[in-house]
């Protein structure tokens, strides 16, 4: 009778977790192959820039919380040895392989979005390069047979982030790194 | 006779000139990027293998596989765009969209370069990959 009764709890308890989880798992949106591009160019000099397309976004449409990280190995340049040169020298991919940001879009609410971009704020920390660093920004979102697309973009300054540029290349990189980015986030 | 020797001389030091000029900047100044596909593998592991290896120790994962490339294989989970999951383990972007003859199921075996761990949905990515077999 006694192991009758506790077979019976297990058994409402795998339910009601398989339940929950099925939620949860419902209200996440993820995009495994988002869009991350930077350009940090000075003009009359060599285009400063580099895009990502293996960036993991994740929204959590419950809350408005989200996620997004990028292996900085993934950026690809138009000139591999700046390619070579921002690894090695300027972001040290070996040391530091990843830029996460975490934050959360303010007062989202998945039944608002349509196929109309709306605007929503985005309050979040970036952490690069060992350092972190609050980042507020604007983002638009959009509804589109099921998938939420993401778009925006800030600025960040590499001082920020205690990454140091050469004296001899200073006035080929610009101060203000722009950064634009692209998901396309899917249940 | 003498002069026109000179001006042999001259041209062809000019040639050679622009042809170390030409190497020097295709080599150093503005060198093509890698072609992984061309490059000789650094290591071929499985891809259950490969995902422990960063789960076990992320830092010691990053700095024996990232940037190298690696041939690796198992049985595709889920098809993208331009990509392939294999086993949940592994995230695979290719260079070109090339995912249309890969299905679910297949068992997949594709070469390309590891750029780290994604401690978010705990997927090994490796990018510019290519397709080796599929079967």
């Amino acid at each position: 009778m006694k192991n009758n009764k506790t077979l019976l709890l297990a058994l409402i308890l795998f339910i009601v977790n398989v339940f929950v989880y099925s939620l949860q798992a419902q209200e996440r949106y993820i995009d495994k192959s988002g869009y991350i591009k930077f350009e940090a160019s000075e003009k009359l000099f060599e285009p400063v820039e580099a895009t990502n397309n293996v960036v993991t976004a994740v929204l959590n449409a419950d809350n408005g919380e989200f996620a997004s990280l990028a292996l900085v190995t993934g950026f690809r340049f138009k000139n591999s040895l700046m390619e070579e040169h921002f690894n090695e020298n300027y972001i040290e991919s070996e040391t530091y392989p990843k830029a996460i940001f975490k934050g959360k879009l303010l007062d989202f609410d998945l039944s608002n979005l349509s196929e109309t971009p709306k605007k929503f704020e985005v309050d979040g920390k970036l952490e690069l390069h060992g350092k972190e660093k609050q980042v507020k920004t604007k983002v638009s979102l959009h509804k589109l047979n099921g998938v939420i697309v993401m778009k925006g973009n800030f600025a960040v300054a590499p001082s920020d982030f205690d990454i140091e540029i050469p004296s001899i290349v200073k006035n080929k990189i610009a101060k203000q790194v722009n950064v634009s980015l692209n998901f396309n986030l899917k249940q | 006779m003498n002069k026109k020797r000179i001006g042999y001389i001259v041209l062809a030091l000019l040639g050679l000139g622009l042809i170390t000029g030409f190497i020097v900047y295709k080599k150093v100044i503005n060198p093509e990027h890698r072609e992984i596909f061309e490059e000789s593998t650094d290591f071929i592991i499985d891809a259950e293998d490969l995902q422990f290896h960063f789960l076990n120790d992320p830092e010691a994962g990053t700095l024996k596989y990232m940037n190298k490339v690696i041939e690796t294989y198992g049985t595709v989970t889920e098809v993208g765009s331009n990509l392939i999951i294999i086993e949940q383990k592994i995230q695979a972007n290719f260079l070109e969209s090339n995912t249309q003859k890969v299905l679910v199921g297949d068992v997949i075996r594709i070469k390309g370069r590891c750029i780290g761990f994604d401690e978010f949905l705990l997927l090994v990515k490796i990018d510019q990959a290519t397709t080796i077999k599929t079967n």
